[in-house]
């Protein structure tokens, strides 16, 4: 029942007048920063506090960590040869030895496949951003409003699983 | 919109201070735990930390206890230690990277039981064992088994070696009298009944001449010649036919006592040969003797590889237990290339290596400060420089130095040398210990053979190395002063004899080396010990033969002089008797000679005489014949006038 769960928890999500698009957005694209880029690494922990920090939804944040976690281990081979690329720049190569060389080795910065998803991740998400921004807002404009009138809005306004979820969101 | 969350704000700090408070109470635990199985797996058996206290903010690690599992022994440790502390990079820790920048062990403990077993658990044993090099592990496997079987083909030879049959070999005067059968005094005894044969035949034939009868028939026609009665010429002339015959009879027996007088010259001549022939015999009977006097033959081949052998095998395999510990672990460090990994495992990736400002690997103690005390009492002190995963980072090669004293205040260095720079792995160890008491020594083996010195020094020098995984080693012992004790005192000639030879014996060399082909290790030990047994061997042996052999004379002269003495007397009586014999015929027959010729003269003189008167008497007849003419004539003359 998560999956279905889940779906019920993206719908209201995105049908809430509570959560703005913004907020939506950022959390996803974070979201898909985290899910791109290996598991259990440093900035992992910094995006974490990010989300906490930051008026951004979670839960889009752990719907792009999941999305973008099946996506980033397709797009591995890709990643490993774009990190590998990043990491063989010339130019480049004082700063990484620099990094190479002190703590900052922690981040593991010098994996390929880290490293490439990472700077990928990064490259997209300001691109990503207005995207996901554009989307929700026209999913709201456009969409919301036949899903309501539709026999699956109906229904899930009678379930339970709703009526809950409209308890915690108040 | 509020752009932050002031409860993320509250979460952020409630999540670090739980990460502080986690990384306080546990992070030691999880670092030991992650260390002793990074460690353990390297080992091949269980590394325990007890109390293992990590710093990361002052970079240091300590810990109450360390144990190292003998992974050829999981019961037993290969070595503990007590509280240690030592200066690490902290936080290459939290990069799985152990950089120790100075670690001291003392009070290292060898050999120490275990409370559990140390055996790896099940699911940290590697899938793959990888092995370094082929060929090469294998050797250096058998390492561990090569002193058993030195010992083993050490005792087989030691049971195998004649030496040690020799206490059960016997040899004296008496036993060899027993086997000996003198020849001499039965060949005395036959050339004493040759000679009186010889003797009696000469005899035989003297008498055969009928000297006397015919002396005494010649005496008898002498004296019945009475020269006053011979009264003319014819009658002497007669007389003297007789006399000349006789003569001619005496002198016939004169050349026939000469033949019997050669004959017994002959007889005398060979009788004084015989006794020549007897001091021959004699000398044969000795020469025999000797030759069975002669001392069973010692195998002195490899008596310094039994004595020894086990002593030098057991440095050369403990060597080969430390090389191979040394470079096991080494090995099991040793790091990938930069080459790109063109398919890496999913969500793994490649790490990429950059120039380090200082070497970056894995593992790197940089320098050990070691106390040590062998399970042989022996108290190592040293430094062990750049225990590192991959030298080329560093561009050095591993290093230890030890200086070591034992008990009793012999000194000793060892020095090594694992460099895996090259693209062949070397290792080189080096052993110097320039004096050491042989007192300590037990050669382990029995028998006839010395259990070991009473006294003695050696210098022992060894230099090993191992290259690709074959071991070349040459090991060289120069032993002084040395006096060798034997477990049993001597029984029986043989081990009286090699003892005494082994106590001329005041210093050896004894020289091992190993080589390694495609079968495995090839051990081979020279020892001049061999050569000096051998030669004094020749020089007691031959003492003791002199010895034996001047018993045995001694033995025989009882025996034969006594014959040679009867034998001597026996032909000095036959030649006296043969001389009288010779001199009583001479005797006889040169005085029948001289009677023969004084008749002979008489009957001359006579004859003389007779013809002189006859002459006289025929003058006085002319004379008186011629005067009577001249008177006549003269009276005629007279008558005429």
């Amino acid at each position: 029942m998560f999956g279905f769960d889940l779906i019920i928890k993206l719908l209201k999500l995105l049908n809430s007048d509570k959560h703005s698009p913004a907020q939506l957005a950022g959390g996803l694209s974070i979201g898909m920063i985290m899910g791109l880029t290996p598991w259990f690494s440093a900035h992992h922990l910094i995006l974490f506090f990010v989300l906490l920090l930051f008026n951004v939804n979670f839960s889009m944040a752990l719907l792009g960590m999941g999305v973008f976690g099946i996506i980033g281990y397709l797009f591995d081979p890709i990643f490993h040869d774009f990190g590998f690329y990043l990491l063989q720049l010339d130019f480049m190569k004082e700063t990484y030895t620099q990094w190479y060389n002190s703590a900052f080795i922690l981040t593991r910065f010098n994996n390929t496949v880290l490293m490439g998803s990472f700077v990928a991740s990064i490259i997209l998400s300001p691109i990503m951003f207005p995207i996901f921004l554009f989307l929700i807002k026209k999913y709201r404009k456009h969409v919301l409003r036949w899903f309501k009138d539709s026999f699956l809005g109906e229904l899930l306004k009678e379930s339970s699983t709703i009526s809950l979820y409209d308890k915690v969101e108040g | 919109m509020k752009l932050f969350r002031k409860s993320g704000l509250v979460l952020v700090v409630l999540i670090g201070g739980l990460i502080a408070a986690g990384y306080y109470f546990i992070s030691d635990s999880l670092i030991e735990e992650q260390i002793e199985k990074a460690l353990s797996i390297q080992n091949g058996a269980l590394v325990e930390f007890d109390g293992l206290s990590v710093s990361l903010l002052n970079g240091t690690m300590s810990w109450k206890k360390l144990q190292i599992t003998n992974p050829n022994n999981v019961m037993q440790n290969s070595f503990e230690t007590t509280k240690t502390s030592v200066s690490i990079t902290a936080w290459k820790l939290l990069q799985k990277k152990v950089i120790i920048n100075n670690l001291v062990l003392a009070d290292i403990r060898t050999g120490t039981k275990r409370a559990k077993s140390g055996e790896l658990p099940k699911e940290w044993i590697p899938e793959e064992e990888v092995e370094v090099e082929d060929g090469e592990s294998s050797l250096l496997k058998e390492a561990g088994d090569l002193s058993k079987q030195a010992k083993n083909a050490l005792k087989d030879k030691v049971t195998n070696t004649p030496v040690f049959q020799l206490a059960n070999t016997s040899i004296n005067a008496d036993s060899i009298m027993g086997l000996l059968k003198l020849q001499s005094p039965q060949k005395v005894d036959s050339l004493k009944k040759s000679i009186e044969a010889n003797v009696k035949t000469v005899t035989e034939t003297v008498e055969k001449l009928n000297l006397e009868k015919t002396i005494n028939e010649s005496d008898a026609k002498i004296k019945s010649i009475n020269v006053n009665e011979i009264k003319d010429v014819k009658s002497a002339e007669e007389a003297l036919k007789t006399v000349t015959e006789l003569s001619k009879t005496a002198k016939d027996l004169q050349a026939q006592l000469k033949t019997a007088k050669e004959s017994i010259s002959t007889s005398i001549g060979e009788v004084s040969s015989g006794v020549g022939q007897v001091d021959n015999w004699i000398k044969d009977d000795y020469s025999r003797a000797e030759k069975i006097a002669k001392l069973p033959d010692f195998d002195t081949q490899k008596i310094g590889e039994l004595l020894l052998g086990k002593e030098l095998m057991e440095s050369i395999t403990d060597y080969l237990d430390y090389a191979k510990t040394g470079r096991d672990f080494l090995a099991s460090m040793k790091s990938k290339g930069q080459v790109k990994d063109e398919n890496p495992e999913r969500g793994k990736g490649q790490d990429i290596r950059f120039k380090s400002f200082e070497p970056n690997p894995d593992f790197w103690v940089k320098k050990v400060n070691l106390t040590y005390k062998t399970d042989k009492e022996i108290q190592l002190t040293g430094v062990i420089t750049d225990i590192i995963d991959n030298q080329k980072l560093i561009a050095r090669p591993t290093k230890a130095d030890f200086k070591g004293v034992n008990k009793v205040g012999e000194t000793m260095s060892v020095t090594g040398e694992f460099n895996y720079l090259g693209e062949k792995t070397l290792e080189t160890f080096q052993f110097d210990m320039p004096k050491m008491s042989l007192r300590t020594l037990d050669f382990g083996v029995g028998g006839s053979l010395p259990k070991g010195f009473t006294k003695g020094n050696g210098a022992v020098k060894a230099v090993m190395t191992i290259t690709n995984g074959a071991p070349k080693a040459d090991i060289t012992m120069r032993n002084t002063d040395v006096e060798f004790k034997f477990a049993k005192k001597a029984s029986g000639k043989s081990e009286k004899v090699f003892q005494d030879v082994m106590s001329r014996i005041n210093s050896f060399n004894i020289d091992a080396m190993i080589s390694s082909n495609a079968k495995g290790l090839k051990v081979k030990i020279d020892s001049d010990i061999d050569n000096q047994i051998s030669r004094q061997i020749k020089v007691v042996a031959k003492e003791e033969v002199d010895k034996i052999k001047k018993q045995i004379r001694a033995k025989v002269d009882a025996q034969v002089q006594a014959k040679k003495k009867e034998l001597n007397d026996e032909i000095n009586k036959q030649k006296q008797k043969l001389e009288a014999k010779k001199k009583e015929v001479e005797e006889l027959v040169n005085k029948q000679l001289e009677v023969i010729e004084a008749k002979k003269k008489e009957i001359e003189k006579k004859k003389d005489d007779l013809i002189k008167e006859a002459k006289d008497k025929a003058e006085q007849a002319a004379k008186d014949a011629l005067k009577k003419g001249a008177d006549k004539l003269k009276s005629k003359l007279k008558l005429g006038f």
